[in-house]
């Protein structure tokens, strides 16, 4: 799968891949819930409900469970926005969401990161999976496209909030309706987290302190 | 007869590539969510059912109030946290679990979801990120040091930013 996403890096996004993107973060925004047509499309509204038991008040998780069966009636009722959202994720990917985001991203790593642009594409997809993200920084560091200090700040970047997308779908999925803030904004808040946790390695990677430690084999 | 097998096996194998993506990715929205979210949930719900039952829920709360009241957090929430560490859908149970019983607010959870996204399964993720790639020795606590501090800042920053959305 390496492989795949070093290929990747040699593709340009177009059009389709930025309308991936924005349809993407569109639809877990929440910003849809008031257009028109497209409110169909809010994750939300494409969520749906399930349906009220005859003669009870609620659906099939019923009221007032405790311990690990109201745990498991919880996840059962989850499960379908679960799936729904890492559909809804894989295809964004496959029509070029990761490539549309990593065009983005890669003016800004320098700058921000300390970390070459062409990292775009491996610190894209430690959104959505973090094993591929450590993989493919390991793999550049071998091929010698960057340095063992770029290596440490990509990690810096990609450890705080790993694998953020899927796992924040699913954390999203169990708190439809209870939370105040909607999935693109989580996102955003985490990805700026991320940078801070880089930068502030950044910092101590400067310190002398820092320079002196010795690896101990 | 064998060209026409041929012809057909082809056609039946043109899948639309949409649905077929859809599909590839709500069949690993299942495998997460059977290998991953049941499993921890149940153990989440288990887990705060047992401290309500033994009073062990009280006694932590009573314990860590006067620290957690400076993130502005009940006491409860590092049980979330210590959860969360572990695994990220089963911090997220408890949170809920607790809300069901009164303890959080939602604003509480609100706040909640980030530390559980920044340290959370940082047991096994140490491992598969950090150690995975390579990265030297002698970052490794640093890495987990800011990620550790982040987690708790975070508690700080998001009541800032709830605050300043008027929440």
């Amino acid at each position: 799968m390496e492989k795949e996403l070093i290929e990747k890096r040699e593709k340009k996004p177009g059009i389709g891949s930025y309308v991936a993107l924005a349809a993407f973060l569109l639809i877990f925004s929440g910003a849809l819930k008031n257009v028109p047509v497209l409110n169909v499309f809010d994750i939300q509204s494409l969520s749906g409900a399930f349906g009220i038991v005859k003669g009870a008040e609620g659906n099939f998780v019923g009221a007032g469970g405790t311990g690990a069966s109201q745990g498991f009636a919880l996840c059962l009722s989850l499960m379908p926005i679960v799936m729904l959202c890492m559909g809804i994720v894989e295809l964004t990917n496959h029509y070029g969401a990761q490539l549309a985001a990593s065009q983005l991203f890669s003016p800004i790593m320098k700058p921000l990161m300390g970390v070459p642009g062409t990292m775009a594409i491996s610190l894209v997809s430690s959104l959505n999976i973090s094993d591929i993200g450590a993989a493919t920084t390991r793999d550049m560091f071998e091929q010698g496209e960057i340095t063992e200090d770029e290596r440490v700040k990509m990690i810096a970047f990609q450890f705080p909030s790993c694998a953020l997308i899927n796992n924040l779908v699913t954390l999203m999925g169990m708190t439809v309706g209870i939370v105040y803030l909607s999935t693109s904004a989580y996102l955003l808040i985490l990805i700026v987290i991320k940078f801070i946790c880089c930068n502030i390695m950044r910092l101590i990677m400067k310190t002398r302190f820092y320079k002196k430690e010795t690896v101990s084999v | 007869m064998n060209k026409t097998n041929e012809t057909l096996q082809v056609k039946a194998n043109q899948k639309t590539p949409f649905v077929d993506v859809f599909m590839r990715g709500a069949v690993k929205g299942w495998n997460m969510a059977i290998k991953n979210m049941f499993p921890a949930v149940i153990l989440a719900y288990t887990f705060i059912n047992v401290l309500e039952k033994t009073g062990a829920l009280e006694i932590l709360q009573k314990v860590f109030d006067p620290i957690m009241i400076i993130f502005g957090m009940p006491g409860a929430a590092i049980a979330v946290i210590v959860t969360g560490m572990m695994t990220r859908p089963g911090g997220m149970a408890t949170a809920l679990a607790l809300l069901s019983s009164g303890v959080l607010t939602e604003r509480d959870v609100t706040i909640l979801v980030i530390p559980i996204m920044i340290i959370g399964g940082c047991l096994g993720q140490y491992v598969r990120v950090i150690v995975a790639s390579g990265a030297a020795n002698k970052s490794h606590k640093y890495i987990l040091l800011i990620s550790g501090v982040m987690t708790f800042v975070s508690l700080w920053l998001m009541n800032l930013l709830l605050m300043l959305m008027g929440i």
